[in-house]
Parts: C-alpha cells; structure tokens; sequence
C-alpha cells in the first residue's frame, strides 16, 4: 500500500538519512581519534569530554524531558563512584560488572530519591534534591571504613576481561597507551547510552516523560501513569549517573567526597540548559562546550564560573530552547524547511 | 565556671540555636519575600548578601577614616566623644551598605530576571543559578578567597554571663536586630502603601495591576528589600564567624529549610522556621552528630515537604489548573 507523503515527511526523510550519515562518519572519525591522535592530553580530555555527554544526556532525561528540576544529581555520581569501587577492591568484581552494578544501585537509589518529587513540583524539588546532594556528600565523608571518608580512596584501574589497562599495548605498529584504551571502554559506553536515550524517547516512555512535563493533570486524565513515570525518569537518569560516575572515577586514580559537590550539579544544569533542555544533541553540544570552557579556562576559575553564569542566564532570556535550538532554526534556514504551522 | 548541669546545656543550646536561627531567619525572609511576590526562588541569594557584606568590610577598613571625619564634620557635633563619632560612623557605613544591596537587588531583577520573557519554575531557576556562579566567581576575583575577620567595631564583642551560660554581646544585637525588623516588617505591611501593595501582587497579580499598583516596580522593590536582609545577615554572620566567600552558603541551605518549614510564602513561617532550624540543629549537633548538621537540615526539608508540604503556617494551597 502506497501513500501518497507530505512536504514535512519527505522533509523528514532527507534529514533523517542525512543525519545518520552524519553521525556514522562523526563515530568512525572518533574511533580513529585515538590513532591519530600525539597527545595523550588530548585523549584525556576526549575521555572528559565522553563522561560528560553521558552525564548531560542522563541528566535531561529527568530535568528536560520529564520537567523535573533535580539540583542534587551529583549525589548520584559521588554513589555510582564510590558503588563500583567498594565491589572492586572489597569483594574483587570484574571492572565491567562494577560499573553496570554502579548503575543498577545508583537506579534504585534515584528511584527511592524520586518519591518525594512525585509529591513535590518546582522550586520545592530543587529545594530538596539539593539537600540530597549535601547530605551525600557529608555521609560519604564520615563513613570512613567504607569510603575512606574525606582522604578519599585510590580507585582501582580499567581492565576487560583480565587486561589490567594501565600500561602500554602494542599492537603491531600502534602503541596503545592507558588513556588510549580507556578511551574506547568510554567511547563505547557513550554510543550506547546516548542511543538508547534516543531511543527511548521516541519509544512510549519518551512521549510519557514529555507527557508529565507538559501537564501531569492532563497526562493523568489520559491514563498515563504519572507515578509511574516520574520514578522512572529519576531511576533512568540516576543509572546514567552511576555508571558515568563509576567511570570517571576509574579514570582518575583518586577521588574524595568534596569532588561532589554543588559545583557538579550547577555544571550538569548549565550543560542541559546552554545545549538545549529535553534534546540529546543539545546535551551533547552543552558537554562539548563545557569541557572546552573548563579545559580553556581551568587555570582561571572565577573566570569561567562568571562566563558560565552568565552565559546560562543569557541562554534563557534569549534562546530558551538552547544551542540545539539555534542549530536547528538555522540549518532549517538552510534546508529551506518552510516556517512550522503554528497551532 | 564548675560543673555545667543539664539545664545549663540546654539554655546554652538554646541561646546559640536562637541566634544562629535569627540568621537563618532573616536569610529565609529575604527569600520568601522574593519568591511569595515574584515567582522566583533566588538561589544567588546567598552571594548578593555575601557580597554586600564584602562591601561593608571593603568600607571598614579602607574607607572608615574618611567616614569619621565625614560624620565628625556633618554632625556638628563634634564635642561628641570618639565613641559616639564611632557609632555614627558604623551606622553611616551601615546605611552606605544597606543602598548598595539594595541597588544590587533592583539591578539583578531589572537586568537579569525581567528581561526573560514568560519562563518556567525551571528558567527561573537556572537563571539564579547562573546568577549563583557569576557572582561567585566575581567575588573571588574582587575580594580573594582568603577568610577574613571583620574589623574593629564588628569584632571582639563582649561576653556576658547569665548564670554559667556565656551570652555574647554579637547574639543580644542578634536578637535586637531581629525583634527590629519584625516590628519593622509588620509596620511596612500593614500601614504602608508599598507594604500593602506587595501584598496585593502576591494574592493576585492581575488584579493588583487592574488596580493600578506596578507590579513590576514592586518586583524591583522586593528584590530590593530582600538583598538588603541578605546584607544584614551576611554582616551579622561575618561578624559572628569569618569574612569568606563561602561563608553563607550552608546557613543559606538551612535557611531554605526553614523557608520551606514555613510554608515558603509565609513571612512569619520564615522567621518561626528559622528559630525551628537553628535550635533543633544545635540540639542534633550536640547530641547526636556535629558533622551532619546539615544533612540533619535536608532530612527536616524532606520531613516537611512528605508531611505537610504546605509548612507550618500556611493553609494548604490547592494548585489549580
């Protein structure tokens, strides 16, 4: 059966294949990175960068996607971290079911977080997941026999099915360094859970978030379960947490509580906001930018806290919808999308 | 001193609880009044005061000659004793202060919150946020990071003694400065047309305009009014422990709890939850854990909000839609 499409489906298809042609080109390129790459600095930040765009992605799920403003996600993290290190090094877990357990714990704690939020609209949840993430911070820190309190603890190397990714491999010709290697655990985790967020909001769970966020009265009379889904949208996104935090922490060799702080949560807000809330290209263009900024400016930080302040006050009083918002209207521009019917 | 009895304890927590909550009472109004009127729940909130109380001690010592002898000079009266002179000055400093927050108030709302055109609860949010960090980062360029200690009039109080409890002189001006603003606040509500005004927007916005009342002036002014307590605790607070740029962020995180305790638009719930906070932390910290003080303040917040979301003092506000 044939059917005759409109300008705006055909419209579609061209972008459709267009942008996935894109994006093949865009992951065989940063396969390739690593191999081109001179600088192992570069493939650090690389792995920041991934990290990021993992936690920008997860973090939208539950602030763009489902509306509910979350101030306390780097609670989240400090637990994914601490989770996957305390299996490694007390009961001796693999690296890889680490993190998926950091995920799984990280999950079921967001979705113990997320029952207050069923009850609690606004300024109210920012309020309390704010002291959330305080108070996570502060147990962290006194549960010394567990976490090694504010010292902080060494974390435990990448390794894959025995290969211990601290040293150097060679392959033929190419030398591997640790970071290198690391880069690919992080670039595959990266592709997968951005898909699957991708995925999952075209899917019925997607269009239940947007549901919640747009009114949870009128989802409610449509039968949506708006319980249901706000739970879920905070497990969801406390899964990317965990997971995103369990392989920062890996990455680093040390972490202490005081690295989950407020600072964390504000950065994770001003990638979604500055990206483009409820988009995952935006997440991914927010997490760009920002590790670009905190790479650039590292060396001066009140520097880079006024221009991301400001920048992110600047994003909302002129392009609510963000940098995805303005590629989009652009692009459009250039395609020569007509204007959208407006309802 | 000898032995201190229970009892002792308690009046000692008591007093330390009342005072710190005055803090934390006078940072939840500046809130409450900006969020109950605006819509907007600040989080720069603590920064601004922080910053004016940067001001006060950037007046202080650099300025403070030049301030004398401006007040020994205007005030004709210049047979005063240094004491007085002194007072005078402080309270010109004070005053000098209290215009600067006040005009940082109605600048951050005319410049950054007016000009976003019909955002959400989470627009709102995020541009204090962003707010949070510009300022933060502005202050610890102006002003370093290092901690401070406020100089000579606001430093080295005395210590009274009621019984074995030790009193100090800091908190009795504490409790001066609160009971003052309370009865300030009633008159200014109350009998006041800009009071009553502010009133009004916060009942009805709409019809406060059909009235006639600007409502976005009244904006400006409860920013205003707000910055200035912030002001007032981020001195007191200075005063009571050190000049930083951190310094108000926790009391401003347990007085979001104690905003919240009260209802969050509710000015007598502000001050009641902030008392509430400051002497049910310092009973927790000393009987229980000091170092978790203030996850203590995040379980009240979600005590509160599981309970009676709506706080103590406010009737249940049903949303409509």
């Amino acid at each position: 059966m044939t059917r005759d499409k409109d300008y705006f489906q055909e419209y579609r298809i061209v972008r459709d294949l267009s942008s996935r042609m894109i994006l093949g080109i865009l992951i065989f390129g940063l396969a390739l990175f690593p191999l081109v790459s001179q600088s192992d600095y570069h493939v650090f930040v690389a792995n920041i960068l991934f990290i990021n765009i993992i936690i920008a992605v997860g973090y939208n799920i539950v602030v763009g996607n489902t509306g509910l403003i979350s101030l306390g996600h780097s609670g989240f993290l400090a637990v994914g971290a601490y989770a996957s290190i305390i299996l490694m090094t007390k009961i001796g877990a693999p690296f890889l079911v680490s993190v998926l357990f950091a995920g799984i714990v990280t999950a079921a704690l967001g979705f113990i977080v997320g029952l207050p939020a069923l009850r609690l609209e606004g300024p109210y949840l920012a309020i309390a997941t704010l002291g959330f993430g305080i108070a996570v911070e502060q147990v962290l820190g006194l549960a010394k026999s567990l976490t090694g309190g504010r010292d902080g603890v060494d974390t435990p190397p990448y390794s894959i099915f025995g290969h211990v990714m601290d040293t150097d491999v060679t392959l033929g010709p190419i030398v591997l360094s640790s970071e290198k290697q690391i880069y690919y655990v992080i670039l595959v985790a990266m592709v997968i859970m951005t898909a699957a967020a991708a995925r999952m909001m075209k899917s019925r769970v997607g269009r239940g978030f947007t549901a919640v966020r747009d009114s949870a009265v009128a989802a409610r009379a449509l039968g949506v379960n708006v319980t249901y889904f706000k739970s879920l949208a905070f497990a969801v996104s406390a899964f990317y947490m965990g997971v995103a935090g369990s392989l920062n922490a890996h990455m680093v060799n040390h972490i202490n509580p005081s690295q989950y702080g407020l600072m964390v949560s504000i950065t994770m807000v001003g990638m979604i906001v500055v990206g483009g809330l409820g988009s995952i290209t935006g997440s991914i263009m927010g997490a760009v930018l920002f590790t670009l900024l905190h790479q650039m400016l590292a060396a001066q930080d009140h520097l880079n806290a006024i221009i991301t302040g400001l920048v992110m006050v600047a994003i909302i009083i002129f392009e609510p919808r963000g940098l995805s918002g303005m590629w989009r209207t652009i692009t459009d521009r250039l395609l020569g999308k007509p204007e959208e019917r407006k309802i | 001193m000898g032995e201190w009895t229970a009892a002792d304890i308690i009046i000692y927590l008591f007093i330390q609880g009342m005072a710190i909550g005055s803090l934390y009472a006078m940072i939840a109004l500046g809130l409450v009044l900006i969020y109950r009127t605006s819509d907007v729940l600040n989080f720069s909130h603590d920064k601004m005061g922080m910053i004016s109380a940067f001001v006060a001690y950037v007046l202080m010592t650099d300025h403070m000659p030049k301030i004398i002898a401006w007040c020994r000079g205007a005030s004709l009266l210049s047979f005063l004793g240094d004491g007085v002179i002194m007072g005078l000055a402080l309270a010109a400093v004070l005053a000098l202060t209290f215009c600067f927050a006040f005009l940082f108030g109605v600048i951050t709302e005319f410049f950054f919150l007016r000009r976003a055109k019909n955002p959400s609860h989470i627009g709102y949010i995020v541009i204090t946020i962003g707010l949070w960090l510009a300022f933060d980062g502005a202050a610890s360029w102006i002003f370093g990071t290092e901690y401070l200690s406020m100089p000579a009039p606001l430093a080295d109080f005395s210590v009274y003694h009621l019984g074995k409890v030790p009193v100090g002189q800091l908190d009795l001006i504490i409790f001066a400065a609160t009971s003052v603003l309370i009865v300030s606040l009633f008159i200014f509500f109350q009998y006041t047309n800009i009071g009553i005004a502010m009133r009004a927007t916060f009942e009805n916005r709409t019809a406060a305009r059909l009235m006639g009342i600007r409502t976005r002036r009244i904006f400006s002014i409860t920013w205003g009014i707000g910055a200035v307590l912030g002001a007032m605790a981020g001195i007191l607070t200075a005063a009571r422990s050190d000049l930083s740029n951190t310094m108000l962020f926790t009391p401003f995180v347990k007085s979001f709890s104690a905003a919240v305790l009260g209802g969050l638009t509710s000015i007598p719930g502000a001050i009641v939850g902030g008392w509430i906070m400051g002497v049910a932390e310092n009973f927790f910290g000393w009987y229980i854990s000091m170092k978790l003080k203030t996850t203590f303040a995040f379980l009240v917040i979600l005590a509160v909000l599981l309970v009676r979301p709506s706080g103590l003092l406010v009737r249940h506000h049903q949303k409509k839609v």
